[in-house]
């Protein structure tokens, strides 16, 4: 009896604080910059955590099966909607893609034949494509195009999409809830994160700024005076590797 | 084994070489050296039609191809939905910075503002299909 009076305040309690304060907290913690891989999986954990723990509440302390059965419904309508509407157009960003970018067997990326200086990484089922505009090529040195395919290539093969595809899905599900929004864009950053890092490993983290200032402000050249307005998101990561910068080398880039 | 991405852009580039359209057979001649069928390029036809890339309009007794973008416009196009998705995620890219600088934000707002998709690539300072 008294397990079920529980159950009944408790759970209601569990699920409010599941939707609105762990994930600002979450989003917030420091640690997850510096462990973008476990940050993913929290946040996985978290999204599946409370879809259960949702349900279940509905389900047993609301006692009612119908309302659950319909979230239910909803949230996997929702969830297959989301995947089918960006997998349409992918195929048909993929079909532009296939008549006019070039395969460059070299350095392994599709190149368009564009001005704008672009790199993306596009979902395309196991085989996530990593393409770049000729704008990109010819603005980045060589060092700053081998961070930026780092960073694309590890978003390509750590299936970064499945990531951000899920947590665009989890905030159609719950539209009104500004926290889904929250770990929507908590999990792009997290993804972001782990890519800067593979970047940063494979050149180095002064090389990886250099491609992101370089790529965000359209400048060729040296970086001095570069009149770029970083979006915060953009911001966050700049900030991320210099605070992982050993001093000298901070210094060293001028930066 | 020829690729079935290959076969299209082949055709698709040969209506791109010619503006004025051609026929399924014309575009046979124009492409020799692969041997092609004509039911192949049909099919071909068919399936860029099914894209909304290529249309036909009837001439006499057969069929002329267009392609319903230039080379540029699609491409501007193409690249234009990538700026595009960080407002509204429809492709779920991972850009590898997603701050537009302000020459191409304002090169995307106008072709945004335009509703038909023909101006879009004459305000980036594109070529216009003749």
């Amino acid at each position: 009896m008294s397990a079920e009076l529980a159950g009944r305040t408790l759970m209601p309690l569990v699920v409010v604080a599941l939707l609105w304060p762990v994930p600002v907290l979450l989003s917030r913690a420091r640690w997850t910059s510096r462990a973008p891989k476990a940050a993913a999986i929290t946040w996985v954990v978290y999204a599946l955590v409370t879809a259960y723990t949702l349900l279940l509440t509905l389900a047993f302390s609301a006692d009612s099966w119908a309302i659950a059965g319909l979230l239910l419904l909803w949230m996997l309508g929702r969830l297959l909607q989301t995947v089918y509407t960006l997998r349409g157009s992918q195929r048909r960003h993929q079909d532009a893609l296939a008549m006019v970018a070039i395969y460059d067997p070299e350095l392994r990326v599709h190149v368009v034949d564009d001005d704008r200086a672009l790199a993306y990484c596009l979902p395309n089922g196991a085989q996530p494509m990593v393409v770049v505009t000729r704008g990109c090529l010819e603005l980045a040195d060589d060092a700053e195009l081998r961070a930026i395919l780092a960073h694309e290539r590890s978003h390509a093969q750590n299936r970064h999409d499945l990531l951000v595809t899920g947590f665009l899905a989890w905030q159609r599900i719950f539209p009104f809830l500004p926290t889904s929004r929250v770990a929507a864009d908590a999990v792009c950053a997290v993804t972001e994160a782990w890519a800067d890092d593979a970047a940063a490993a494979h050149v180095s983290h002064d090389v990886t700024l250099r491609a992101i200032m370089r790529l965000g402000s359209g400048v060729p050249g040296g970086l001095d005076g570069v009149g770029w307005q970083p979006d915060p998101a953009t911001m966050a990561r700049v900030r991320r590797l210099l605070d992982q910068m050993p001093e000298r080398r901070r210094y060293a880039a001028g930066l | 084994m020829v690729r079935r991405d290959h076969l299209e852009r082949a055709v698709l580039e040969s209506l791109w070489d010619h503006p004025k359209g051609l026929t399924a057979q014309e575009v046979v001649d124009l492409l020799a050296d692969r041997q092609l069928a004509l039911t192949t390029v049909h099919t071909v036809l068919d399936r860029l039609r099914a894209k909304d890339m290529v249309l036909r309009e009837r001439d006499g007794r057969v069929y002329r191809h267009r392609a319903v973008q230039s080379r540029e416009e699609l491409t501007a196009q193409a690249m234009l939905s990538v700026l595009q998705d960080s407002a509204d995620h429809r492709l779920a890219l991972s850009m590898f910075v997603r701050s537009v600088s302000a020459a191409d934000a304002d090169a995307l707002r106008q072709a945004l503002d335009e509703p038909q998709a023909g101006s879009k690539t004459s305000r980036l300072g594109r070529r216009r299909r003749p």
